[in-house]
């Protein structure tokens, strides 16, 4: 008569049931992905913000501008857009939720032994965060304002290059988990940081949703009376607010962002 | 019948050891950091130098080619000195499934590799530990030289020392030193050194996050002190915009820094609280758990949560000024006030950051030095939740006077004032276990006095300032620079030279010289009160801060601070050449010198590699002092009923 007796596998540098090590990792994940989030909602929150101001009239874009940097360049032409479509958000927003579906399915499949199978899920991952990559380039290069063009710019900009950030980090963990189950060091007996790695790029795909969401829903400003800074009105006997000209580059506050953006410099 | 018992080992592979332990990182120092740092810096200004058109202006009209130079310098730097110090070599390897052996992990943690392994990527987290007591005693050295040119300036009014610019950038620099030093002061050594012994590990979760951590904060001071020779930080330690974006380029010296320094302070959140939430010994429950962990890791998940907030403010303001966003530029949509709830959604947490562990630390070790319980201590723990919690509603106090949101003044002024409560649980802690004790008055109980003084007269002027129609005076005033220097500095400093002392014994084996130890101590306590006692004066009087020349009528008040502050830079010299005697040739240290209940102290000294031969279990609480041991007293009457039969 014979007992089998199934002891934890362990980690081969401390030691520790690898069971021990994951719950540890996992937790630092979850924490990390905190410290992503408060980065996150800083940018939400400061594209909501400027979005809710409308200081000078300035969230909208022009259709075309001289920028700072434009200035040594050649000249821009004229798009005569001026917010950003909303179709490209969401369908990288959709591409990343694929690598994210494609990441736990490789994991799945890593947990029930099918290491094969899950390295080419895993490369499959990876070729469409790579895509992704590519087409979040592409949206940033063609969109019909640059950097200098106000704060819808600024902060539609800032956000897109927080997804090439998202992506590059994705793209390397999609990369060295893909190559550790290749080699057999992620596997049925300690699966782990693949689930880590899924973890991860879950809260990632959010973080696109957020972006997305934010984007598409918050366009026009509802501010169509905003504060106005940067200029001096001249005095006059009975100021009007309404009539009152100014000799400063700030439009007139009853125009509407949306159907005449202000030029901003 | 016979049996046999089968051991399934499921297979995890073994990593192979290729070379000797370490493999590539066994080339990489500080030496090589620095050098690669300074050869990337220097290529990446060359490559802009070319990159950037001739001539090219900005949106303000200022030349571009400055600010983009100089930005790629820094960023160059931090980069060549992440590589050459070793960072990038666990992702390498990571990425190409060669893991680290046992013999690795050991090498990495400076397993027999004498004092070259304060000096490497290494991973042990007392030598992290003793990495920041250095690093903070460098940092808090260099704003205090700078406190000094400070008050060298306003001992008289007019005194034309230095000029505007170079007075306000010595104001910005010396801010955002002493934040950054005060905020690794506990957290950095202790929380490295002593938490993890403390809680019964053999280590930090994460050993290479941790050595990252330190080696950030490396990179990025040299940043800070780069941008006082690019125009400096001329816009206090808040570089309030929109001065910042027309400030010289020096200011992105302040912003890479920053950056930079969040993400140390980040991932050293990460490990200290996955740290003590999944490696505390067997039996160390959470009522076991001693404060000083509860305060660390208040600490931590406030930087957490708060310091995000501080770096995209940076990061949103460094693309203002180098790509032309406009998120703070109001002539192009932006706002200032943007900018301001960003900064202080970190600034505010950030004095708790700062608090919290001090406040800790001198719960950690009054009883020890009272030799009875800590009072309490449910209060205690109420009072780092309380804290923890109420500091995230309070940012707003800082812009009372800004014209941001006027409705909401009032609701901050009530928040405000209520965290007072917690932070007034962890005095009345303090006080209650003082009360009626038999004080063994040592070193580190005398920097507790000191502490609890300090936090009496900077936590009751906070209440004025929290006040709204108070602050309508106060604001802007020399009154506000006194209250946040009894908060950061007569809590915070003092509490660090507390911890300092109270565990030395224990990180360098040797006893902290009482004597010269503590004449520093007083020395600078006095400094201290003479220098901010009179800037209240001055305050109320109604001198403005910031500002270079001053009315006659401050002359006495500005007079007696700059005296104060000499006399503080020498208590503190004082306080230093005994760290650095005793280091090299102080009285040796037994392991438990304080006679502590605590697990750190129930290690030997030098502490091992790993800690402890036997991971500990934890049978009681840690301030049992004075109290019967219930397993003695239960076999005292066990016995005693067997005499008696």
């Amino acid at each position: 008569m014979s007992d089998t007796v199934n002891p934890a596998p362990v980690s081969p540098t401390t030691g520790e049931p690898v069971q021990v090590v994951a719950a540890r990792n996992r937790l630092g994940i979850y924490f990390l992905i905190v410290i992503d989030f408060m980065g996150t909602m800083a940018l939400i929150i400061s594209y909501a913000y400027l979005w809710s101001l409308n200081v000078n009239n300035g969230w909208a874009p022009p259709g075309s501008q001289f920028t700072a940097f434009m200035s040594n360049g050649p000249a821009p032409s004229a798009t005569g857009t001026s917010f950003a479509a909303d179709w490209p958000f969401w369908v990288i927003t959709f591409a990343v939720l694929v690598t994210c579906a494609l990441t736990w399915w490789s994991y799945r499949l890593t947990r029930r032994g099918d290491q094969a199978v899950a390295t080419a899920v895993g490369a499959a991952a990876i070729v469409v965060a790579i895509a992704t990559l590519v087409a979040q380039w592409w949206q940033i290069s063609t969109l019909p304002f640059g950097a200098a063009n106000g704060t819808y710019a600024s902060a539609v900009l800032i956000l897109l290059s927080g997804n090439i950030v998202h992506l590059l980090v994705v793209i390397f963990l999609l990369l060295g988990i893909t190559n550790r189950v290749r080699m057999g060091l992620i596997s049925r007996s300690n699966p782990w940081q693949s689930q880590f790695v899924s973890i991860w790029i879950t809260w990632i795909a959010i973080a696109f949703i957020l972006g997305a969401f934010v984007t598409s829903t918050m366009k026009v400003s509802p501010n169509d009376n905003p504060t106005r800074f940067g200029g001096f009105e001249p005095r006059t006997s009975q100021p009007s607010p309404a009539a009152s000209a100014s000799p400063s580059a700030s439009p007139s506050p009853s125009a509407s962002p949306s159907a005449s953006p202000s030029p901003s410099s | 019948m016979s049996s046999a018992t089968v051991v399934q080992q499921h297979s995890v592979p073994q990593p192979a050891q290729h070379g000797k332990p370490g493999g590539m990182i066994r080339h990489f120092n500080v030496v090589t950091a620095v050098i690669l740092g300074l050869v990337l810096a220097t290529i990446f200004g060359f490559l802009a130098n070319r990159l950037v058109p001739s001539g090219a202006t900005g949106a303000t009209f200022a030349p571009v080619l400055p600010d983009v130079g100089f930005l790629a310098i820094l960023i160059g730097w931090v980069l060549g000195f992440m590589i050459g110090i070793g960072a990038f070599i666990g992702p390498f390897r990571w990425l190409m499934g060669r893991d680290l052996t046992h013999a690795d992990a050991e090498y990495l943690a400076g397993k027999d590799m004498g004092v070259g392994r304060y000096f490497r990527y290494t991973t042990d987290h007392k030598v992290v530990g003793i990495q920041y007591l250095v690093g903070f005693m460098v940092i808090i050295g260099l704003g205090g030289l700078l406190a000094m040119l400070i008050r060298t300036e306003l001992g008289v009014t007019w005194a034309g020392v230095f000029s505007p610019d170079s007075y306000n950038t010595l104001i910005g620099t010396h801010g955002i030193a002493m934040i950054i030093a005060m905020i690794i002061a506990i957290s950095g050594p202790v929380g490295n050194f002593i938490v993890p012994i403390m809680i019964g590990a053999r280590d930090m979760a994460f050993p290479r996050l941790n050595a990252l951590s330190f080696w950030l904060l490396a990179a990025a001071v040299p940043c800070l002190v780069a941008s006082m020779f690019a125009g400096g930080i001329r816009d206090g330690w808040s570089v309030y915009q929109p001065l910042a974006s027309q400030s010289p380029p020096g200011m992105i010296g302040y912003q890479i820094t920053i950056i930079v320094f969040a993400i140390s302070t980040g991932i050293a959140s990460v490990n200290l609280m996955t740290t003590i939430l999944r490696m505390r010994a067997k039996g160390m429950t959470w009522a076991r758990t001693p404060v000083l962990v509860y305060g660390i890791f208040g600490a931590a998940l406030m930087g957490l949560y708060a310091f995000p907030f501080y770096q995209y403010s940076q990061i949103l303001a460094l693309s203002d000024r180098i790509f032309g966003t406009s998120f703070f530029n109001p002539v192009e949509g932006g706002s200032v006030w943007l900018y301001e709830n960003l900064f202080w959604l970190l600034g505010h947490p950030e004095v708790y950051v700062i608090l919290l562990p001090s406040i800790a630390v001198c719960l950690e070790l009054i009883p020890v030095f009272m030799r009875k319980p800590l009072f309490a201590m449910g209060f205690a723990i109420a009072g780092v939740v309380g804290v923890v919690i109420m500091s995230g509603l309070v940012w707003a106090h800082h812009m009372y006077m800004t014209g941001w949101a006027p409705f909401a003044n009032y609701p901050f002024m009530l928040s405000t004032e209520m965290i007072s409560i917690p932070v007034g649980f962890l005095v009345l802690v303090a006080i209650g276990t003082l009360w009626r004790g038999t004080a063994w008055t040592r070193l580190p109980l005398m920097a507790v006095y000191a502490v609890i003084f300090n936090k009496m007269i900077g936590g009751v002027t906070g209440i004025y300032l929290s006040d709204v129609p108070a602050d309508q005076f106060f604001h802007g005033s020399m009154f506000v620079v006194a209250h946040f220097h009894y908060m950061l500095m007569g809590a915070g400093l003092f509490g660090a030279m507390a911890g300092i002392a109270f565990y030395f014994p224990k990180m360098t084996g040797h006893i902290l010289d009482e004597r010269m130890g503590s004449i520093g101590l007083w020395t600078a306590f006095a400094g201290f009160q003479l220098t901010f006692g009179s800037m209240f004066v001055a305050g109320l009087q109604g001198q403005p801060r910031r500002v270079l020349q001053f009315d006659n009528l401050f002359n006495i008040s500005n007079w007696l601070s700059t005296i104060g502050a000499y006399t503080i830079g020498i208590g503190m010299l004082i306080f230093l050449a005994a760290i650095i005697f005793s280091w090299r040739n102080g009285k040796v240290a037994s392991g438990n010198p304080w006679a502590s209940k605590s697990l750190e102290w129930q290690t030997p000294t030098p502490v091992p590699l790993e800690n402890f031969t036997v991971l500990p279990v934890v049978t009681e609480r840690p301030y049992d002092y004075g109290v019967p041991d219930p397993y003695a007293t239960a076999q005292k009457t066990s016995s005693d009923k067997a005499g008696v039969q």
